[in-house]
């Protein structure tokens, strides 16, 4: 799995994401997220390449969400492919990251919460 | 005409790696749906992940059997290990209510293979629990 950092705007944390979060994908991830995602900073995932996700990544994402919490933040996910998206409301985490559709509604988002 | 294909693997997460890997080559040769696939995959990684972590009381090897028998389109997986009894089918199930943040993800993985499979079993014979999950191309959630 891969995580790349892409040009961070309006002080909002950009990553993409790309490949299979399962066990190995997450072993791949989980220090470079977790240091990317460390709470200080809005952020936003574009999903786009993200082929599968189970609920080791799954609490990946929500321990990031709880950081961003504690400090005043939000996590939103953006073009995450349906059967992801499915995967994400069943196990009722789309209230905590919020999905919308493209990149724009993503920082629409979180800069109308700021 | 039902494939059959047998894997015998350690309880850790390499082995369960390289296991997914070469599932995942099966998969890839199949006309399995894009749908069959992930469920087949969120099954295999939930339910394989909890034997790893939580059904030995001892830090030996143990050896995990997984079964597939593949007939058109509808794939059963069944798993077999010898740790101590544990029938998934009787944990409560999660509240997936709006208040996770303040809580843990616990159950989450049975949840999720347990909605995804269009039926699932448990038995426990010769001191081994025996999981089967019936997977079609009607999956339930998905």
């Amino acid at each position: 799995m891969k995580l790349t950092q892409l040009e961070s705007v309006d002080q909002i944390t950009h990553l993409l994401l790309s490949g299979s979060m399962d066990v190995a994908g997450v072993r791949e991830i989980e220090m470079d997220f977790s240091r990317l995602a460390s709470g200080k900073q809005p952020l936003v995932l574009d999903f786009s390449g993200v082929t599968f996700i189970a609920s080791l990544g799954m609490r990946m994402l929500l321990s990031a969400a709880k950081k961003l919490d504690n400090e005043g933040h939000k996590i939103v996910l953006h073009s995450v492919p349906p059967l992801v998206e499915t995967a994400l409301h069943t196990a009722g985490l789309s209230t905590v990251l919020p999905i919308v559709k493209n990149e724009p509604d993503a920082f629409h988002l979180l800069l109308a919460q700021k | 005409m039902a494939n059959y294909h047998i894997f015998r693997i350690k309880n850790t997460f390499t082995e369960l790696e390289l296991l997914c890997s070469e599932i995942s080559e099966i998969t890839e040769n199949s006309n399995f749906s894009d749908q069959l696939v992930f469920a087949l995959n969120v099954c295999l990684e939930e339910m394989l992940t909890n034997i790893i972590k939580y059904a030995y009381d001892d830090h030996a090897m143990h050896e995990i059997e997984v079964r597939l028998e593949i007939t058109d389109q509808v794939i059963t997986l069944t798993i077999i290990d010898d740790g101590h009894r544990f029938n998934p089918l009787e944990t409560a199930a999660p509240d997936v209510s709006s208040d996770i943040i303040n809580r843990p993800l616990g159950g989450i993985g049975i949840y999720l293979t347990c909605k995804m499979a269009n039926k699932v079993s448990y038995t426990r014979k010769n001191d081994k629990n025996i999981f089967k999950i019936l997977l079609t191309p009607h999956v339930v959630i998905l």
